[in-house]
């Protein structure tokens, strides 16, 4: 099965000013995909390449086997959009902005009613169908942006910043909702986000870009472990005799913390062994050696800050 | 074709939903449609003239004011890139705001003529077509309205989508009026007072409006719109 995006060198300029640069990504069918970076670095940019709203300056893209700009009609048609401003009719009401985009849709009326009250029943919103969406909360409205995007089954969906400027109760509320959408496979899900707790809970992928570069890659669990010196934290009996302890080259020792536990930063991922031998031979009483992961947030600050 | 009835259907059921804009219609609607009927004259003649001329500018400052404010209110309310991102050709999105903003037009200046004939029956007592009593008022009453609305219409989209400004937007769309003139002031055209030289003058714009809206419909392309809603 083709993957649901692909991109080759995609690049795409403004006069001199270079938005998104020589980027390559493989999206999986199905996947759920963080797609992570400060602003301006070239998230939107690469949205709207994705949707055939701009033409790529170099390189290829192809969205569920499609090319978004001479087949952008159709790849549309297969896509549900939530875009960083929700983009509602506030003068029509919940249930019409539903409508319209099943009229867009070219659903059968029958067929369109109820999907417009599966859509309202399922982001809560049923019972304020009739109410204008000028009223609405900023919460309101974004739950009506995903249930309108996905009022049409799409086979991708994409979601730039679905939990931006809502208060915690909303976020929860939303991040219940995409994790139930995430829960349910199937679906493509690409979502743009600064929310890295969101990423690592929803995303199978992320990815990091930076200044219109991607410059990491991987399960949220791969990029964890991912980059950096390898950290070990160790527990002694005797952490005074580990710290006398004959260790590796380079290694640099922390500690130890009121409970014997000490961090021990390590030149190389393979001197592990050799510290443990030093450890025992220094009598120190190992009683623990755990690897130290790095968060997704310290592999996104190193990357996104070029540390 | 059901892309630009569902456009049709949207743009109608925003401008039904929105009450200033129904006020601003419904009160030049009603000041010209009841002032040929307050203006003092005594014959049929003179206020079927006036009838046509209040008619005329009605579909001119409804049209000039909504078309625009169509395009406006989507960049305004952000709703442009969400629409623009659906699988909606561009031709159906350009079409239903052209067609919807000369709609409104339109339907203003059929809805003053149909005040107008109210009013002075109710002033002379008596039934009066005033400019639908011959063949030459028809296609000026009738035809005119379409033709400069959609005219109207077509520029104000077209500025509307460069221009995010309402105020700029109305201006440019009403001057562009001048541009219709130039052949009549040029004497490039003649255009007599007789049903088929009124005829001949609404079909005449009629094709400036078919070309223009060509000219629209080539020039609206989704790319562009996105690079102007960056800047």
């Amino acid at each position: 099965m083709t993957p649901a995006i692909v991109c080759r060198g995609l690049t795409r300029r403004f006069g001199a000013q270079t938005a998104v640069a020589d980027l390559d990504l493989e999206v999986a069918r199905g996947a759920v995909f963080g797609f992570l970076g400060p602003n301006g670095a070239g998230k939107t940019t690469t949205v709207r390449m994705m949707l055939g709203l701009l033409r790529p300056s170099a390189g290829r893209i192809a969205v569920l086997g499609l090319d978004p700009v001479a087949q952008g009609e159709e790849l549309r048609s297969q896509t549900g959009v939530l875009l960083d401003q929700v983009g509602l009719y506030d003068r029509l009401t919940a249930a019409q902005n539903l409508d319209l985009f099943g009229r867009i849709a070219r659903m059968a009326p029958t067929a369109r009613r109820a999907k417009v009250e599966a859509a309202l029943r399922r982001v809560d919103l049923w019972d304020r169908r009739h109410d204008h969406v000028s009223g609405f909360s900023k919460g309101m409205r974004q739950k009506l942006g995903i249930a309108r995007a996905l009022l049409a089954d799409p086979q991708l969906l994409i979601l730039d910043e679905p939990t931006s400027g809502l208060d915690p109760v909303n976020i929860k509320m939303l991040r219940d909702l995409l994790t139930s959408l995430a829960a349910e496979g199937g679906r493509t899900i690409f979502m743009c986000t600064h929310q890295l707790d969101e990423a690592q809970r929803l995303c199978s992928q992320v990815g990091i870009i930076r200044a219109g570069r991607l410059v990491a890659v991987g399960a949220p669990d791969d990029l964890e472990g991912s980059g950096g010196a390898p950290v070990v934290r160790v527990q002694c009996r005797r952490p005074a005799a580990g710290q006398a302890a004959n260790l590796p080259a380079g290694a640099q020792l922390d500690g130890p913390d009121g409970e014997g536990w000490m961090r021990v930063t390590l030149a190389q991922a393979a001197d592990v062994e050799e510290l443990i031998k030093a450890l025992v031979a220094a009598d120190a009483g190992v009683l623990a050696v755990v690897p130290e992961r790095r968060s997704l947030e310290d592999v996104y600050l190193s990357v996104v800050e070029g540390a | 074709m059901s892309d630009l009835a569902t456009m049709l259907w949207k743009e109608a059921a925003e401008f039904v939903a929105g009450a200033r804009a129904l006020r601003f219609s419904a009160v030049i609607v009603v000041f010209l449609g009841v002032m040929p009927a307050l203006t003092g004259v005594r014959s049929s003649t003179a206020a079927a003239l006036q009838s046509v001329g209040y008619v005329l500018i009605t579909s001119v400052f409804v049209t000039a004011q909504s078309a625009p404010e169509l395009i406006l209110r989507e960049r305004s309310g952000h709703s442009l890139e969400t629409l623009l991102a659906t699988r909606l050709p561009d031709r159906a999105i350009f079409a239903g705001k052209v067609l919807s903003g000369a709609a409104v037009g339109y339907l203003m200046a059929m809805a003053t003529l149909a005040i107008q004939l109210v009013a002075w029956a109710l002033r002379t007592h008596g039934w009066n077509w005033l400019g639908l009593s011959d063949a030459a008022g028809r296609w000026f009453v009738l035809g005119g309205p379409a033709v400069l609305a959609t005219y109207l219409a077509t520029v104000g989209t077209i500025v509307a989508m460069r221009v995010g400004d309402q105020r700029s937007a109305y201006l440019v769309t009403i001057v562009s009026l001048a541009v219709l003139a130039l052949p009549l002031l040029l004497h490039v055209v003649t255009v007599t007072t007789s049903a088929s030289g009124l005829r001949s003058l609404v079909l005449g714009l009629a094709v400036v409006d078919a070309v223009l809206l060509a000219v629209g419909v080539r020039l609206f392309r989704r790319e562009r719109l996105i690079l102007y809603l960056q800047e």
